[in-house]
C-alpha cells in the first residue's frame, strides 16, 4: 500500500518539478533575453551620451586655450615683434589656464632676427613662475611638428601627443600659423598637459568597473586602465598580439574606427583581462582624438544574474509549496484505488457477492468504483447465465449423441461383409453432421445368390430424424425379406409409415436386390438421388424415377427397374449430403464434380471408390462444416468364368484394398479358384500360405500413407503351370534383392519379412520382380506335378 | 697577498679590454638589435672589446660624434655618410655593410576617398605633393626621373603627420618603420600603397658599420674585431628572433620610447630580411657591391676621382665571402 502511493506521489513530484523546472527555464532564459537587449540598449544610450558629454566637455576646455593662442596669434600680427612683446604673450597665455604649460613663438626662418632680436622663444611653467628662453637649436624646432605642420598646412594645428621627457607628463601642443600678405611670419604655440583629462573623465564614470580611455589622433593609447600600454599600443598593436582570431578581429575593427567615426560602439575581448567588455567613444572635434569608456559585459548583465537567481530560489520555494498538494492529491487517489484493489483480489477468487465501499465522490476515481461496481454485478449476472446455458448444451450435444448412436448402430459395419464371396465388393460409409441427419444404409444377403441394398434419407434431423430412419430401415429390410421385391417393399413400408405420420417426416430412399448368379439388379427408387453407374471408371447416373419419397402420403405405386451390373461395372449409391456438400463460399460440390471424380480416378474396388470420392469432398470443402451426413455405397460382383475369355487372360483375378480384414477375401478367392481349377489341397495350402506372406508384407510396408490402395492379383494356370502376379502401387521394393535371412540367428535379430521372403522363394519354382509404371510386380511360378487346369 | 695579486691579474687582464664606443643611427630599437645581441651575448667581449652602445636621435648626429673623435664606430646609412664625408672633408671606412636591400619606399594614398589621393601607380605620382626625407633626396629623384614624375616636393622630417593630416599625397618611409606605423595608426592596407624603391630597380644600400678612415689604417685589429663580433650578433638575431625581442623591448622600455612589440616585431623582420637574402646570391651579407657603391657616388655627382671603392671599403669587406 505504501509502495503504490509513494510511487504515485514521488511520480507526481517529479512532474511537479519538472513541470516547474521548464516553466522556470524558460521564463529566465525569455527574461534574459529581453532583459539582455533592454540592457544593452540602455547602457549603449547612457554611455554614449557620456562619451558624447565628455568629448564636447573636453573640447570646451581645449576651445579655450585655442582662443587664447588663437587670439595672440592676432595681436602678434599686429604689434612689434620684439623680445619683450612676444614674452608678455606668452605670460598671458599660460597664465590663462593652469593645464596650459608652456607656450612658443617662432618667427619664419627668413625673418630679420636681429630686429626682433630672437628666433625662437619658449616659456614655460616651473613652480608658478614662468621661465622664457631663447630655443638653443632652431632648426630642429623649424623641423618638427608644432612648427612644420602648420607652416605647410596653413591652419592652426594640434600636434601629436608626446610624453615630455624632462616632466614625463604626457603633452600636445597647439599651433597656429602666423601668415602676412600670404607669407609665414611665425607660429605661436601652447603646450598643454592631459592629465586633468583623466581627473575629469574619472568623475564621469560610472559603475565600479567602467573605465575611461582616450585615444589620439593616430590611434595611440593615452588614457587606459592598463598603464603598460599608455603611449605605445594602438588597438591595431594589441591585435597583433592576440591570437585569438575573433578578438583579433574585434580589435582590429575598433583600429579602423576609432581614427575615422564621430562614435561608435564596440564589443570585444579584452586583451588584458579575461572579460569581454564594451566599449563606447566619442570624438573629441578640435584635437580629433576619441573619448570614451569600456565596460565589462558582466557588468551589464548583472542586474540580469541578480533577477535570475532570485527567480531560481522563488521557482525552487513555489515547487517545494506545491509539493503540499501533490501530496494531499495522491493520497486522495491512492486510498480509493487501493481498496478497489483489495476488492479485485477477492472477486478473482470468484466472490461475487462482495460489497464495494460506497463513495459519494463524483470525479474519476468515484466514477471507477461504481464502474468497477456495475462490472462486478454484471459479472455475477453473466455467471449465472452462463451456467444455465451450459446445462442446455450439454443437454443438447449428449442428445445429438444419442442420435448419432441410434444411426451409426443400426448400419453394418464390418467390411468385408461377405469374405466367403470373393467377387462381392461390397463397401459403405456414413460421416454424421455435426447435427445429425437420417442418412441410412443398408445391406444383406438374402439368399445365396441375392443381396439387397438400399441409401436412404430421412427429412429433418438430430433423434427424431435418427428414430425414424431406424423405423423405416427396420421396416423395409423386413419387407424385403418377406417380399424379395424392392418396388413392393417400397410400397409396404411407405403405407407403414405414411400411416399415423403426425412429425410429417419421409425419407427417400432406393433399394435393389442383386442377382449374384445372373448379375441383375432390380430397384425401386422413392424420389431417392439417382446412383451412378459405373462402367470402366465411365459414370453414367441411373434415370431419375420422378417419385414422392417414403411417408410422404399413403398408396403410391412404385415400380421395379432393372440393370446388369456386369463384370467390371459398379454402382455408387449416395444421399444429397455428397453432391450438396459446400464450400465456405457456399459453392456445391454437386453432381458433375461427382462425375469428374469418379471419372479421374480410376480404381477397381468399392472401398477405394468411395475414399476417392470422400478425398475430393474433403479437399472442395476446405475445413467448411458440413450440414448434412455425407453416405455412400459402392457394390461390384465378379465372376470368374467372364476373365477365361483369352488365351492370356488370368484364369482369375482380385483387387483387394490394403486393409487386413480384405485379406479373408483373399483366402476366399483363392479357395474358390482351387476348387474350379481342382488342385489339391497341399497346393492350395502352400500358395496360400505364399499369397498371405507377400500380401501381409504390402499391406504392413507399402503404404506409409492412411489412403486406400489396391492390391491385384492375377492367376493363371496353364498345363503344369501356375503363374501368379501380385500388383501394388505402393513403395519400391524388390524381394528378390533381399539377402537370404539368417535362419539361425534368434528371432529377435532377424529382419522383418526376411523370413517370409526366404519361405516365397523356397515354396515356388521362380520369384521374379519388376517396378513398373510406379506399380511393384512380382511374379510367382509354381509347376504342379499333374496337368490340370482350365485347358482340360 | 698571493690572492691579492690574482684579484690584481684579473682586474688588470679585464681593464685591459679595448674601450669601444659605437652610435646608432637613431633612438633604439631592432634596427640595431645585433650590436644588442653581440653585447648581450657576449660576442664583443669575446673579441676583448668592451663596447658601450650611445643611442641616436633627432638631437644627435653619430658622424659628428665619431668625426670628433668622441665615438670609435657609428651606424649609418651609405648616402648620408658619402654626402658627409663629401661636405666635411672626412674620410670615413666601412667596415660592414650590414643592410644591402634598400628599405626606402614611398607610401601613398590610394582610397581615393572625399576628393583625395587616388594613387595606383607610380606615374600617379604627377602632380602630387610628396614629402621627402632631405637626404634621399635624389633616390627619390632618380625615382621621379625614371618614372616622369613631376611633383610638388615638401621635406620631410622627423614625422609624417603631414602625410597623415592629407596635407601631402605621399610621403617617404622605410618598410621596416614609418609603413608598418600606418598600419598601427589604424590605416587600412588597402587605403595606401607603397613603392618598395628596391622592387622598383633602385637600390641604395643602407645601413654600415663605419669608422674614420685614420682609426681603420691605425687599429685595423680593432676595427675588425668590433665588425665582425656586430655581424655574430645580427647572426645570432636571425636565430634567435623571440630572444632578440625581449632584449629590444628591454632597451626601449628604458628609454619609454612610444613604440610597441609588435612593431619592433615587424621591424626585426624586416632588417633582418634586408641583411640576409631569400634567395642566395641576391647580394653577399656584410660586403659593399661595387655596383651599388658605384651608382651612389653618381646619383650623388661625386667626383669618382675623390673616392674609390677600395679606399671607402675595408679590406675585409671587400672580400666577405659567403
Amino acid at each position: 500500500m505504501f509502495k503504490i502511493r509513494a510511487s504515485l506521489f514521488l511520480k507526481f513530484a517529479l512532474f511537479i518539478f519538472v513541470g516547474a523546472g521548464l516553466v522556470l527555464f524558460v521564463m529566465v532564459r525569455v527574461n534574459s533575453y529581453i532583459m539582455h537587449d533592454i540592457l544593452l540598449k540602455k547602457q549603449a544610450d547612457y554611455y554614449t551620451v557620456l562619451a558624447s558629454d565628455a568629448a564636447h566637455e573636453i573640447n570646451n576646455t581645449f576651445s579655450k586655450a585655442c582662443k587664447v593662442v588663437d587670439e595672440a596669434a592676432l595681436i602678434f600680427e599686429y604689434q612689434p615683434t620684439t623680445r619683450e612683446n612676444s614674452t608678455a604673450l606668452m605670460e598671458r597665455i599660460i597664465e590663462h589656464d593652469s593645464f596650459i604649460f608652456g607656450s612658443a613663438i617662432a618667427l619664419a626662418p627668413d625673418s630679420d632676427f636681429d630686429a626682433s632680436g630672437y628666433q625662437i622663444l619658449y616659456s614655460w611653467r616651473i613652480d608658478n613662475e614662468i621661465t622664457t628662453v631663447e630655443r638653443e637649436a632652431p632648426l630642429k624646432d623649424y623641423q618638427s611638428d608644432w612648427f612644420y605642420l602648420p607652416q605647410y598646412l596653413e591652419r592652426p594645428v594640434w600636434c601629436e601627443l608626446y610624453a615630455d621627457k624632462e616632466t614625463d607628463e604626457i603633452m600636445t601642443t597647439y599651433s597656429v600659423p602666423i601668415f602676412k600678405k600670404g607669407k609665414l611670419k611665425a607660429v605661436i604655440t601652447c603646450d598643454l598637459t592631459v592629465d586633468h583629462i583623466e581627473n575629469f573623465l574619472d568623475t564621469m564614470k560610472i559603475g565600479k568597473n567602467s573605465q575611461p580611455i582616450l585615444v589620439s589622433e593616430t590611434g595611440r593609447l593615452i588614457i587606459h586602465p592598463n598603464k603598460d600600454w599608455i603611449m605605445t599600443e594602438t588597438f591595431y598593436s594589441l591585435a597583433e598580439q592576440s591570437t585569438l582570431e575573433d578578438q583579433k578581429a574585434q580589435l582590429q575593427n575598433i583600429s579602423y574606427d576609432i581614427i575615422k567615426s564621430q562614435s561608435g560602439m564596440h564589443r570585444y575581448k579584452s586583451p588584458s583581462a579575461d572579460e569581454t567588455v564594451w566599449f563606447y567613444f566619442n570624438r573629441i572635434p578640435s584635437t580629433g582624438w576619441a573619448v570614451g569608456f569600456i565596460v565589462p559585459e558582466d557588468e551589464i548583465f548583472a542586474p540580469i544574474v541578480a533577477m535570475n537567481k532570485k527567480m531560481a530560489v522563488i521557482g525552487v520555494l513555489g515547487a517545494l509549496l506545491l509539493l503540499i498538494p501533490a501530496l494531499l492529491i495522491s493520497l486522495t487517489i491512492t486510498r480509493p484505488l487501493h481498496e478497489i484493489c483489495n476488492a479485485t483480489r477477492i472477486i478473482a477468487t470468484g466472490d461475487f457477492d462482495l460489497e464495494l465501499p460506497q463513495t459519494k465522490r463524483s470525479d474519476e476515481i468515484g466514477q471507477l468504483v461504481s464502474d468497477f461496481d456495475k462490472m462486478r454485478s454484471n459479472l455475477k449476472e453473466y455467471m449465472k447465465n452462463l451456467a444455465t446455458t451450459t446445462a442446455e448444451k450439454e443437454k443438447i450435444s449428449s442428445e445429438l449423441a444419442i442420435a448419432e448412436e441410434i444411426q451409426h448402430s443400426i448400419l453394418p459395419k464390418l467390411f468385408p461383409p461377405f469374405p466367403k464371396r470373393a467377387g462381392l465388393d461390397i463397401f459403405a460409409i456414413l460421416h454424421s453432421a455435426r447435427e445429425v441427419g437420417g442418412d441410412l444404409y443398408d445391406f444383406i444377403l438374402l439368399d445365396d445368390n441375392h443381396l439387397y441394398i438400399a441409401i436412404g434419407d430421412v427429412s429433418g434431423k438430430g433423434v427424431p430424424a435418427s428414430l425414424f430412419m431406424a423405423v423405416g430401415k427396420t421396416l423395409l429390410k423386413s419387407t424385403i425379406q418377406t417380399v424379395m421385391d424392392p418396388a413392393k417393399a417400397l410400397i409396404h413400408v411407405n403405407n407403414e409409415l405414411a400411416d399415423g405420420n403426425d412429425s410429417c417426416m419421409f425419407i427417400t430412399m432406393f433399394c435393389g436386390i442383386l442377382n449374384l448368379e445372373t448379375n441383375e439388379l432390380i430397384y425401386s427408387n422413392a424420389g431417392h438421388n439417382p446412383p451412378l453407374l459405373i462402367t470402366k471408371d465411365e459414370p453414367e447416373f441411373l434415370p431419375d424415377a420422378y417419385t414422392p419419397p417414403l411417408a410422404a402420403m399413403e398408396d403410391i405405386e412404385f415400380e421395379n427397374q432393372t440393370l446388369m451390373l456386369g463384370d467390371g461395372m459398379q454402382l455408387l449409391l449416395y444421399t444429397d449430403g455428397v453432391t450438396e456438400a459446400m464450400n465456405s463460399q457456399e459453392v456445391l460440390f454437386d453432381e458433375s464434380r461427382l462425375v469428374e471424380t469418379v471419372k479421374a480416378n480410376p480404381t477397381k474396388t468399392a472401398e477405394k471408390r468411395i475414399s476417392t470420392v470422400l478425398k475430393a469432398i474433403r479437399e472442395f470443402a476446405d475445413g467448411a462444416e458440413q450440414y448434412d451426413d455425407i453416405t455412400m455405397l459402392c457394390v461390384s460382383n465378379q465372376r470368374h468364368e467372364e476373365y477365361i475369355q483369352h488365351e492370356n487372360s488370368p484364369s482369375s483375378t482380385l483387387v483387394l484394398t490394403n486393409r487386413r480384414e480384405e485379406f479373408a477375401r483373399m483366402v476366399t478367392w483363392l479357395e474358390d479358384v482351387a476348387e474350379d481349377l481342382k488342385w489339391d489341397t497341399s497346393l492350395l495350402m502352400q500358395l496360400n500360405l505364399v499369397l498371405e506372406e507377400w500380401i501381409v508384407n504390402v499391406i504392413s510396408y507399402a503404404f506409409p500413407d492412411e489412403s486406400v490402395h489396391e492390391i491385384e492379383v492375377r492367376l493363371w494356370h496353364k498345363e503344369n503351370n501356375i503363374k501368379i502376379e501380385i500388383i501394388d502401387d505402393g513403395i519400391p521394393f524388390d524381394p528378390t534383392k533381399q539377402d537370404a535371412p539368417d535362419v539361425d540367428a534368434p528371432l529377435e535379430k532377424r529382419e522383418i519379412g526376411g523370413l517370409g521372403i526366404h519361405f516365397i522363394k523356397e515354396s515356388t519354382d521362380d520369384f521374379t520382380y519388376e517396378r513398373k509404371d510406379n506399380h511393384n510386380i512380382v511374379t510367382m511360378h509354381k509347376l504342379t506335378t499333374s496337368a490340370v487346369g482350365s485347358d482340360t | 697577498m698571493r690572492i691579492f695579486l690574482f684579484i690584481c691579474f684579473i682586474a688588470i687582464s679585464v681593464s685591459a679590454a679595448q674601450k669601444a664606443t659605437m652610435v646608432l643611427q637613431w633612438e633604439h630599437q631592432s634596427q640595431f638589435a645585433g650590436y644588442y645581441m653581440a653585447l648581450e651575448k657576449g660576442f664583443y667581449a669575446e673579441e676583448d672589446l668592451d663596447v658601450t652602445l650611445v643611442r641616436g636621435g633627432a638631437d644627435v648626429n653619430p658622424l659628428e660624434l665619431v668625426k670628433d673623435g668622441k665615438a670609435d664606430f657609428c651606424s649609418a646609412m651609405l648616402m648620408p655618410i658619402l654626402a658627409f664625408s663629401k661636405d666635411n672633408q672626412t674620410k670615413f671606412c666601412l667596415l660592414s655593410q650590414v643592410i644591402n636591400r634598400s628599405t626606402l619606399s614611398l607610401v601613398a594614398w590610394k582610397d581615393g576617398k572625399d576628393g583625395y589621393s587616388n594613387i595606383q601607380t607610380p606615374s600617379d605620382l604627377n602632380g602630387k605633393t610628396i614629402t621627402v626625407w632631405e637626404g634621399f633626396a635624389d633616390p627619390f629623384q632618380t625615382m621621379f626621373n625614371k618614372f616622369g614624375i613631376k611633383a610638388k616636393i615638401i621635406p620631410q622630417y622627423y614625422s609624417f603627420s603631414l602625410f597623415l593630416q592629407r596635407g601631402a599625397d605621399a610621403c617617404s618611409a622605410m618598410l621596416y618603420n614609418e609603413y608598418h606605423s600606418l598600419l598601427q595608426f589604424g590605416i587600412k592596407k588597402d587605403e595606401i600603397i607603397v613603392f618598395d624603391f628596391y622592387e622598383l630597380g633602385i637600390n641604395i644600400p643602407e645601413d654600415g658599420i663605419y669608422c674614420l678612415k685614420k682609426t681603420e689604417e691605425e687599429r685595423p685589429d680593432f676595427c675588425q674585431s668590433f665588425a665582425q663580433a656586430s655581424m655574430k650578433g645580427w647572426a645570432y638575431a636571425k636565430e634567435h628572433p623571440e630572444e632578440t625581442l625581449n632584449v629590444v623591448m628591454k632597451y626601449v622600455k628604458k628609454e619609454k620610447l612610444p613604440t610597441n612589440r609588435p612593431h619592433m616585431k615587424w621591424m626585426l623582420d624586416t632588417i633582418l630580411g634586408a641583411i640576409y637574402p631569400e634567395k642566395e646570391g641576391d647580394w653577399i651579407p656584410g660586403k659593399l657591391n661595387k655596383s651599388d657603391f658605384n651608382n651612389v657616388i653618381s646619383m650623388l655627382k661625386i667626383d669618382p676621382d675623390s673616392i674609390s671603392y677600395e679606399d671607402f671599403v675595408a679590406k675585409e669587406a671587400q672580400n666577405v665571402q659567403n
